[in-house]
């Protein structure tokens, strides 16, 4: 509704109330009050010209200030200006430094429109007007804590919907400079994404250095080759090519397993620290997967001096891991039924699982047959989900070379053992030779070897034994488990393998720990940025500081860059795991 | 003749107030073309005044921008 600024009063001058007396005096009755009234007017107006002038002439006065001073800065500038000699140009790079930046002192107008820079006629006007209801009074019984009186009235309705809409602009913008600057970023993961399991950080920078590479040639005008899909699509093809003769190469399917992995992380601190499992089959196999991974690093960490020699070999050597299979698997039969994990149960699925679950455990020897009447499902699960690896193994373990290469890493365990402190680690129990003669019978050269009664794994649940040491003492042979052969013949030297292993395993548990605090932390912090983000954009109430956060954000390229490099830094640490 | 002086009264009357009407309607008028006067007056003062405030904004960043220039070169100088 539009407002007059200023309004002359009376503005009917000829109404009023009269009373009917005579007619002759009626007449001069209505004349007399419009001139009153019309004097009113008069008054009102002059009062409103008073204003009016009384404005103008600030206003002007302002002016004149201005011009008045900028007459003087004129002056001293021109006088300057005549004092100034040209030959004097000895700029020094030292003086630029102690000089202080250029700062503008002028103020620009603001607040144009608010209550306050208001005219005082106009504020007059406004204050005539009816005041809205109190429905703020009202606010103590509403349940949604908005204020009652901004459905009647909202004078900053137009301000937060600009507001809004303004700032989701710039989210927006950022978010789609982010996606820009991560989906090239996640492609070449995807392309590389595998690389040696040891070393993740490895494959993946050079596909990045690369894609950079590419990058600054097209954009000098260059034209390349599409490298990317000849790079990629060896890979697929050697993948599956490779798939059923040496059941997958470590090189290369890393990708499939990587989203897995990150589930891992994520389930790995319930299912570890708590160190039960609980009786959902689905959990259990969330559960396993830590573990296979503890195993994984273990191994990588115990072969990676060796991958590195033996290089064509040391990667195929590794674990052999269907993991496009492995997402999808199902989880192991349900123990739930208590008694259902039959040896026969477990066996049938080792095969078909072998290739999915086997992920960096080729060298683990083949799980103990499952007790019939195993009770606790963690038990089960352990023992269902470490089939596939080992069977794998197994049928790769025939090789040669891969015996060699045990050897290798059997010679280096060995040589670690001595330096371990065995008091630190719980005693063995007996329970892992019983474990490990599963493994002499599965292994090519022990075959006579029977495999261990059903009874022994009861009498290892009855012992007691902590859920932690059971999976350390199942997981540790396969490591070494041609050496171990040897050993188990001569029986010395296993339980000491045992705890070296188990403290490996806890190492690489605390690497793995603390990767995935870090993991968590770079979570939080991005939490806290948006809870920075929140802030500001709650703090954000003016017009000026919007602005200014936009503009920001226009001009932080050379910045988020920065940042995303720090990201991708970082990444590799958490997807590791 | 009571009624004609009666009705010569009332038409002097009416005159009368013919006349104070207009003589209202010509104040009313007057004020009317002050009060727009006052309007186009406030109107093209402030006009004036901001196409004056504009150019001299304008000077006040030239003369920010020469005196930075110059003051550099002084600050330098010693």
């Amino acid at each position: 509704m539009p407002l007059p600024k200023r309004v002359i009063e009376p503005i009917f001058v000829a109404r009023s109330v009269y009373e009917r007396n005579e007619l002759p005096g009626d007449l001069e009755t209505v004349t007399n009050t419009t001139l009153t009234n019309i004097m009113r007017q008069l008054s009102s107006l002059a009062r409103h010209s008073e204003d009016l002038f009384g404005e103008l002439a600030r206003e002007t006065n302002n002016m004149a200030d201005r011009a008045n001073s900028l007459q003087g800065r004129i002056d001293r500038l021109s006088i300057k200006v005549t004092q100034l000699d040209s030959e004097a140009k000895d700029v020094s790079l030292k003086d630029i430094h102690k000089k202080k930046a250029f700062k503008s002192a002028t103020q620009f107008d603001q607040d144009i429109f608010s209550r306050a820079t208001m005219p005082t006629a106009m504020l007059e006007t406004y204050q005539t007007c009816d005041k809205p209801p109190p429905l703020d009074k009202l606010n103590c019984y509403r349940d949604d804590g908005k204020d009652g009186l901004k459905f009647y009235t909202d004078p900053n309705y137009f301000f937060d919907l600009w507001r809004q809409d303004i700032l989701q602009e710039t989210e927006r913008m950022k978010n789609d400079r982010y996606k820009q600057k991560h989906k090239p970023k996640s492609e070449s993961n995807a392309s590389s994404g595998g690389g040696k399991r040891g070393q993740n950080k490895r494959p993946r920078q050079p596909t990045n250095t690369r894609e950079k590479q590419r990058q600054i040639a097209i954009g000098h005008g260059e034209t390349l080759m599409p490298n990317n899909v000849i790079y990629r699509t060896p890979n697929s093809i050697v993948n599956q090519q490779e798939v059923p003769v040496y059941s997958t190469t470590d090189y290369y399917d890393g990708r499939p397993n990587r989203p897995n992995s990150i589930e891992l992380r994520r389930s790995y601190p319930e299912g570890s620290e708590s160190g039960y499992a609980p009786a959902s089959p689905h959990y259990q196999q969330q559960m396993s997967y830590p573990q296979q991974m503890n195993d994984e690093s273990a191994y990588n960490s115990a072969m990676y001096a060796q991958s590195q020699i033996e290089s064509p070999y040391g990667a195929p050597g590794t674990p052999s891991r269907g993991g496009k299979i492995r997402p999808t698997q199902p989880p192991p039969a349900p123990p739930s039924s208590g008694s259902g994990g039959t040896p026969n149960v477990s066996n049938a699925n080792t095969p078909t699982r072998g290739r999915s679950m086997s992920q960096g455990r080729d060298v683990l020897p083949p799980p103990p047959p499952i007790p019939s009447n195993i009770s606790s499902p963690q038990q089960v699960a352990n023992g269902i989900l470490r089939h596939p690896g080992r069977t794998s193994m197994n049928t790769r373990g025939d090789s040669p070379q891969r015996t060699d290469l045990n050897n290798h890493v059997m010679a280096q365990l060995n040589s670690q053992i001595t330096n371990i402190d065995i008091n630190d680690l719980p005693p063995p129990p007996p329970v892992p030779q019983y474990h490990m003669s599963p493994s002499n019978n599965i292994a090519p050269p022990a075959p006579p070897i029977a495999p261990p009664p059903p009874a022994l794994p009861n009498g290892n649940l009855s012992n007691g034994i902590t859920t932690n040491n059971k999976p350390a003492n199942i997981i540790t042979p396969p490591p070494n488990h041609a050496g171990l052969l040897k050993e188990i013949e001569t029986g010395i030297s296993l339980r000491k393998v045992d705890p070296q292993q188990q403290n490996q395993r806890s190492y690489n548990q605390g690497d793995l720990m603390k990767e995935i605090r870090e993991g968590i932390k770079l979570r939080k912090v991005e939490q806290m940025r948006d809870d920075i983000r929140q802030q500001k954009q709650s703090n954000l109430h003016d017009v000026a500081s919007i602005l200014a956060r936009r503009v920001a954000i226009e001009l932080s390229d050379s910045e988020s860059d920065s940042d995303d490099s720090d990201e991708e830094w970082m990444e590799p640490n958490e997807t590791s795991a | 003749m009571a009624s004609d002086t009666h009705r010569e009264a009332i038409q002097r009357q009416i005159h009368q107030d013919w006349a104070n009407r207009e003589y209202i309607e010509v104040i009313t008028n007057s004020i009317k073309k002050i009060t727009a006067f006052l309007n186009s007056f406030d109107m093209s003062c402030r006009s004036r005044l901001a196409s004056l405030n504009e150019k001299l904004t304008l000077l006040e960043r030239k003369i920010d921008h020469l005196e930075a220039c110059i003051n550099k070169d002084s600050i330098v100088r010693p």
